[in-house]
């Protein structure tokens, strides 16, 4: 058995989690607000010394010239107006923070998503039976070709269907189903990698009961 | 067969369990041939020659270390081994601490030095803009580096040197259990050219395949089946790597069937009550 304060004080509050799955109980909720507020503070200093001291803080009191310590200042009183709905009269300010985040976000990813997902991946699509080099990547890139172009038929809502859309529509739900059936599988080996990783700290790390 | 349909959730936790428990004893080996996207990722690192810069993302916090820590410190396991210098970023703020010290371990396991051989370029919040600053001038985004426990300007560390932005890395791994491989791909594959390999839990890998298709991504380690292929390729090409994934892959597989068997009773228990409750109609 370790003799580690640190395992014990983990494996304790790995069973505190672990008894929820018996039944609701007030060990499991004290645990579970132990891990929102030990989240919440490691969030809160990771932005105290990634952010607000060596950018604000360091930014406006040393800064390399006197536009950047002006852009610091500006763009630091537009971040502090997110909190101007604390103050009901003044809430409307906080869309000026939120309109230039927005429109910031949306300029940035927009081209991204056209020249990084829209036009490789389409391209990626049409061509693989092209390029395909081998009978079974022939087979592979026709069926990602039919997959795609039924799936897309399936969410054509704008379009009266008929019978010939309806069928290449119903292929479309047979590709969706084995997607969510992967997307199952794969959810499956990463809550039972997590719950291995548990297993073998609980038994190996802290009891030492598993063989080495 | 109306039973079959009600097995208090508590049976199943307390099999699923006990599965478990058994595989972690007795440790069941079941030999598997390395999946193709595996083999993508290791034939990429081998690909760096010596003092080729490589870039680790470990943008992942606690909740997927379980899965993604073996291909993380398989992969730097890879890259010292091949000699090249390795940088390690993380956009996890949870995550980071974990990546250096992670960084930290396996460098003084192979034997090198930190800010020569190795540097960790720490965190930043915001992924979208650091890589794109990164694409021109990563000293820019991380002006400063602990080595040795001293604060150091970046562009004075040994391990940066001819290393402006990210055309001047050879390769890099991204290691998430989250949407940023989106980012290194929209940014830093599709903008700056970055070679790129990804690392993901089980949870997003899915997504991550028309990428891998398209090119966009070079090699994808699939959750714990590709942690455990990579850390097998690498451990027979060097040694040295201790297995981690691989020791949990059999586990895994007793787990699998034991799933199968639940949701087998479950179809067989459905089944039957609509045929019983056919048959009284």
């Amino acid at each position: 058995m370790s003799t580690e304060l640190s395992v014990w004080v983990a494996a304790i509050l790995s069973l505190a989690m672990f008894s929820f799955l018996y039944r609701e109980n007030a060990v499991y909720r004290v645990a579970e607000h132990l891990m929102v507020g030990v989240a919440t503070g490691v969030t809160v200093l990771a932005a105290l010394y990634t952010v607000l001291i060596p950018v604000v803080w360091k930014g406006i009191t040393a800064p390399k010239d006197a536009t950047s310590a002006a852009w610091t200042i500006l763009f630091t009183l537009l971040a502090m107006l997110f909190m101007a709905p604390f103050v009901p009269r003044f809430g409307w300010l906080a869309r000026i923070p939120c309109g230039i985040a927005i429109g910031y976000a949306a300029g940035q990813t927009l081209p991204a998503a056209i020249q990084a997902r829209l036009f490789p991946q389409a391209l990626s699509t049409i061509q693989g039976v092209g390029s395909a080099g081998s009978a079974w990547a022939i087979i592979n890139a026709l069926i990602v070709l039919v997959g795609t172009t039924s799936v897309l038929v399936y969410f054509m809502m704008t379009v009266r269907r008929g019978a010939a859309l309806n069928a290449v529509s119903r292929v479309g739900v047979v590709f969706l189903m084995l997607g969510f059936g992967a997307v199952y599988g794969n959810m499956v080996i990463s809550r039972f990698t997590i719950l291995i990783g548990r297993l073998q700290f609980l038994f190996g790390t802290w009891l030492h009961i598993l063989p080495t | 067969m109306q039973k079959l349909l009600n097995i208090d959730r508590r049976i199943i936790f307390l099999g699923v369990a006990l599965v478990l428990f058994l595989g972690l004893v007795l440790r069941p080996v079941i030999p598997l041939p390395p999946s193709s996207e595996a083999r993508k990722v290791f034939d990429a690192v081998e690909s760096v020659a010596a003092g080729e810069a490589v870039l680790v993302a470990m943008d992942y916090g606690v909740s997927s270390r379980a899965e993604l820590d073996p291909m993380s410190r398989a992969a730097l396991h890879h890259a010292f081994r091949r000699d090249a210098r390795v940088l390690v970023v993380s956009f996890d703020s949870s995550g980071a601490p974990l990546a250096s010290a992670m960084l930290d371990a396996v460098g003084a396991q192979l034997g090198k030095v930190e800010g020569k051989d190795y540097v960790f370029l720490g965190y930043k919040p915001d992924i979208t803009a650091a890589i794109m600053e990164m694409g021109t001038s990563i000293a820019g985004m991380f002006t400063e580096v602990e080595v040795d426990g001293e604060t150091v300007p970046t562009d004075s560390v040994a391990a940066m040197d001819g290393v402006t932005g990210l055309a001047d890395i050879a390769l890099a791994v991204e290691m998430t259990g989250s949407k940023h491989y989106e980012k290194w791909v929209d940014f830093a594959n599709a903008q700056f050219g970055l070679k790129l390999c990804t690392g993901a839990t089980g949870a997003i890998v899915t997504g991550q395949y028309p990428y891998l298709a398209s090119g966009q991504i070079t090699g994808l380690l699939r959750s714990t089946r590709g942690a455990a292929d990579y850390e097998t390729m690498v451990t027979k090409a060097y040694g040295g790597l201790e297995p981690d994934a691989s020791s949990k892959m059999s586990v895994l597989f007793l787990g699998h069937l034991l799933m199968l068997a639940f949701i087998a009773l479950a179809n067989i228990g459905h089944w039957a009550t609509r045929r019983d409750t056919q048959e009284a109609a």
